[in-house]
């Protein structure tokens, strides 16, 4: 599963995507993924890859890319405890810095 | 631009509305019509030396006003048994109020949020065959949400 960016804001009844951001497509059901993109609601997140990331996520790149891990959504999918052994970090550290990358990959919110 | 094909109709528009107990009830079954009017609110810039078109600027606020009609049923757990025991046992409460359209389906809009009663009209013609029926009227209080259902 990819990571998408919601195009709108999504209620999947236990929890609300906003719109702007990104998130596991494993949230969603497939079928509902598919219908969500027919209607221009939902986009496959374009990501850069480790490389060209910004600080403090860039210094991870070079251990990320040999094991395989290239671009920033193979990252934010990836098992935290498997990235914790490749970074050489906690296995919490490595989840909230997943978390952070949804977070630094999001749209800022729109309130109007 | 081509002619779209994502238009529809409102026949099944899917209403869940919040019950004594605060519990979201499917009232769709019981109830016939749903029209919604969203209000944002502004003001009009007027400076001396600025004569010609009126300059608006946007709203600081927005409300909604919502008028449901039902059937008149006689179970408790329908819209119009909801709606009369709101009035007459809890009727300083606001409520949650859902709706989906076209349908409650994935793709499909969703409005949610809270509502206070205003009234409760009621037409009762002695020859008339066709069901009676309730019309509520709604204030929205507080934030409304437009979001898509993605379940």
């Amino acid at each position: 599963m990819a990571i998408y960016r919601a195009l709108r804001t999504l209620d999947t009844g236990k929890r609300l995507i906003e719109q702007g951001s990104v998130f596991p497509g494993a949230w969603l059901k497939a079928s509902s993924i598919a219908i969500l993109e027919e209607q221009g609601k939902v986009a496959e997140a374009l990501l850069p890859p480790v490389f060209a990331m910004p600080p403090p996520y860039k210094q991870y790149s070079t251990k990320l890319s040999k094991a395989g891990i290239t671009d920033a959504a193979q990252w934010m999918e990836a098992d935290p405890v498997e990235i914790a052994k490749i970074i050489g970090v906690s296995a919490p550290k490595a989840a909230d810095l997943q978390a952070q990358l949804y977070k630094l990959f999001s749209d800022p919110r729109r309130r109007g | 631009m081509p002619q779209t094909t994502t238009s529809y109709a409102g026949c099944d528009i899917h209403i869940l509305l919040d019950n004594d107990a605060g519990t979201l009830s499917d009232v769709s079954g019981s109830s016939n019509a749903l029209s919604f009017n969203w209000t944002n609110s502004t003001g009009q810039v007027s400076t001396f030396g600025a004569s010609g078109w009126t300059k608006s600027n946007s709203g600081c606020q927005k409300s909604g006003a919502i008028t449901l009609t039902v059937l008149g049923t006689t179970a408790a757990t329908e819209a119009y048994s909801v709606l009369t025991d709101w009035f007459f046992n809890h009727s300083a409460d606001a409520r949650t109020m859902v709706w989906y359209e076209p349908d409650k389906n994935v793709g499909g809009h969703k409005f949610s949020g809270e509502v206070r009663l205003m009234s409760l009209s009621n037409d009762r013609p002695s020859d008339a065959s066709d069901p009676v029926t309730c019309v509520a009227e709604l204030i929205t209080d507080g934030v409304w949400a437009w979001t898509t259902a993605a379940t």
